[in-house]
């Protein structure tokens, strides 16, 4: 009792009145999660707001006679006439390692009932993008551990590549396959959920825990049960939080899923704000929203740590339909695109990515040399296969040529094939691809390849390890590398039947 | 509210028509509202709104407004007043109101800007302190 007696003393004694004067206003018209204040005279732009029962908001719309504030939490609480005051400070959330593991919300408190986070740090939730002089290049790959993407869209830390596709063909399964493959790269993941149902979000952190990948993974939850200013700011929050990790000189990941559903929640706190309405109604400046956003992705320079922040942006489409505002945009920011499609997912090709359609425009400098080598000549491969499958649809009499090409088609997109939650490691991918493009596989029929593939990743690891260390160490397939390689697959195909 | 952009305009030459040496000259503005009530402009309502809120906000700037859980002597008054009067370097108001919430201390208002130094601030902030 005598403690609780001091501690409070102690903290009576801290307390300093402000001699400063508070900038107030009143509220005039309160509504879906807006407020209109007369008043607040020297408020500046996102600055943070004061409002009664220990809420906050953010003055977004500096007009002659009012401002707009958006309202975190519950704006039914408020009423007309209660008194606001301006805070001097800009939205800030808290950041640091402490927040690994954890599930926060928007503003970084934490909701997954684990107690509150220990961090001493905070970051503006709204910051300025590294500038030209602080970055470099991207030029370290970051694997995903599917084969369809490290082979062909390879990503580089750093880069900012879009998934794009419909909804229910995969988009998400991608990212955390993604987030489970980063287990021992050191890369801290950072899973932006936007408008998002609750069950998904649960259904997600589940996935990651056992998979052993919450150690290194931070989920920021803005679900559709949460307000529009919520949804609003959680991708901006979550990229604080990347920032912080990136300024200490390590590798974040960052995945917002999704942005077509953060450019909604915008284009409702801007028409309730009475902002004029464009293209799809969306306001003037919904380019600048998800700009501003992604170019927050860096890869640092020396000087400035090295540390790096990739982002995985995702785009739901409707109908397939990528020339819509929202998606356009989008794909006009970042470095790149995974496109996928329906017609791929429904025939079973998953994940459905289509490769045509799909490119990574820095990516390639982040390959590793082993994987250039081998996956060289596959997306002109799978594309000319995609076109003889056209052709060959009409015409009975294929030349031997065509037959083959076709046929190595046919194991390349089966090759490509993965289930989900099945990353595989970048050494295990180059020997596969390399017995695929070699036309080692042309004698496998074609429904023994998964089989195959499960069997000879085995026979690699245990019996012909020296081959994939090799791999590791080189990062490039030397000619001796590659003889042992051949050798390794022929012996393997004579015990497999 | 109402009213728009361009009320707020006519309602603003109105009001700066009705000023002379600082101050709002009375007879001129009720003029004014008169030939406008008679004219009957469109959104002539509006307009008066909007002017309503032009002269609310003149005499806000104008008024110092004094709050404290108990009653304060004149002399104190005329202190704060001339402390204000010198900070702001323009001639003031002064009200004085009683506020039974603030439990004790003082609290001054003057037009946007407050300064609180009230016991019930303290405990606001002693109990934000406390929630982390």
């Amino acid at each position: 009792m005598v403690d609780i007696i001091g501690e409070l003393k102690k903290e009576i004694e801290k307390l300093e009145i402000s001699k400063e004067a508070k900038n107030t206003g009143i509220i005039t018209e309160i509504g879906d999660g807006v407020a209109k204040v007369d008043g607040l005279s020297d408020v500046v732009f996102n600055e943070l707001i004061d409002l009664p029962n220990n809420l906050k908001g953010l003055a977004l719309n500096l007009e002659e006679n009012s401002v707009g504030i958006i309202i975190f939490g519950d704006y039914t609480q408020l009423k007309e006439g209660d008194e606001v005051r301006s805070t001097g400070k800009i939205l800030e959330v808290p950041v640091g390692d402490s927040l690994v593991g954890r599930v926060v919300n928007a503003v970084g408190e934490p909701i997954d009932g684990k107690g509150p986070i220990k961090s001493t740090k905070a970051y503006p939730v709204e910051k300025i993008a590294p500038g030209v002089i602080s970055r470099e290049s991207v030029k370290t790959p970051l694997q995903t551990g599917i084969k369809a993407i490290d082979s062909m869209i390879p990503i580089g830390r750093g880069q900012r590549e879009l998934i794009i596709g419909d909804r229910g063909l995969g988009k998400t399964a991608i990212t955390i396959d993604t987030i489970i493959n980063q287990k021992d790269s050191g890369v801290i993941c950072i899973y932006v959920a936007i408008g998002q149902k609750t069950s998904k979000i649960a259904q997600l952190i589940n996935t990651l825990e056992k998979a052993d990948a919450m150690k290194h993974s931070i989920i920021v939850s803005a679900s559709a049960t949460d307000s529009a200013t919520m949804q609003f700011i959680a991708p901006y929050a979550g990229c604080a939080l990347g920032e912080y990790f990136m300024d200490q000189g390590k590798d974040a990941l960052i995945i917002y899923d999704d942005l077509s559903k953060h450019a909604w929640s915008y284009r409702q706190l801007s028409l309730l704000l009475r902002r004029p309405s464009g293209r799809e109604a969306y306001p003037g400046d919904v380019f600048y929203l998800h700009s501003r956003l992604l170019e927050r992705s860096a890869k640092l320079n020396e000087e400035n740590g090295s540390g790096s922040l990739t982002a995985l942006p995702i785009i739901e489409t409707q109908e397939g339909d990528v020339s819509a505002y929202i998606p356009t945009n989008v794909i006009s920011i970042t470095d790149g695109q995974i496109f996928l499609e329906g017609d791929m997912f429904y025939a079973g090709t998953r994940p459905a990515i289509n490769v045509g359609l799909s490119v990574s425009r820095v990516g390639g400098a982040a390959q590793t040399k082993a994987m250039k080598q081998v996956s060289g000549s596959l997306r002109l491969d799978l594309a000319q296969y995609r076109e003889l499958a056209a052709f060959a649809q009409f015409g009975s009499d294929l030349d031997e040529t065509t037959q083959k090409r076709l046929e190595r088609g046919k194991r390349l997109v089966e090759i490509l094939k993965q289930s989900q939650f099945a990353p595989m490691s970048v050494e295990k991918q180059v020997v596969i691809l390399f017995a695929a493009t070699k036309g080692f596989l042309d004698d496998i029929p074609v429904d023994k390849l998964d089989e195959f593939e499960q069997k000879f990743s085995d026979f690699m690891s245990t019996r012909k390890k020296n081959v994939l260390d090799t791999i590791i160490k080189e990062e490039s397939l030397s000619k001796k590398t590659e003889q042992e390689l051949e050798k390794s697959i022929e012996e393997f195909k004579k015990g497999f039947k | 509210m109402g009213y728009s952009k361009q009320d707020i305009k006519i309602a603003k030459k109105i009001f700066e028509g009705s000023i002379k040496e600082g101050n709002i000259e009375t007879s001129r503005l009720f003029s004014i509202i008169s030939t406008v009530k008679k004219m009957k402009p469109n959104k002539a309502l509006n307009i008066l709104q909007a002017l309503l809120k032009e002269v609310v906000s003149f005499y806000k700037k104008q008024t110092l407004l004094v709050e404290s859980s108990l009653p304060l002597e004149q002399s104190y008054l005329s202190e704060i007043k001339r402390i204000f009067e010198r900070k702001i370097g323009r001639p003031l108001t002064i009200v004085f109101k009683e506020n039974k919430t603030l439990i004790g201390g003082i609290k001054i208002k003057l037009d946007d800007n407050v300064w609180d130094y009230s016991v019930n601030q303290s405990l606001e902030v002693f109990k934000e302190r406390a929630n982390g």
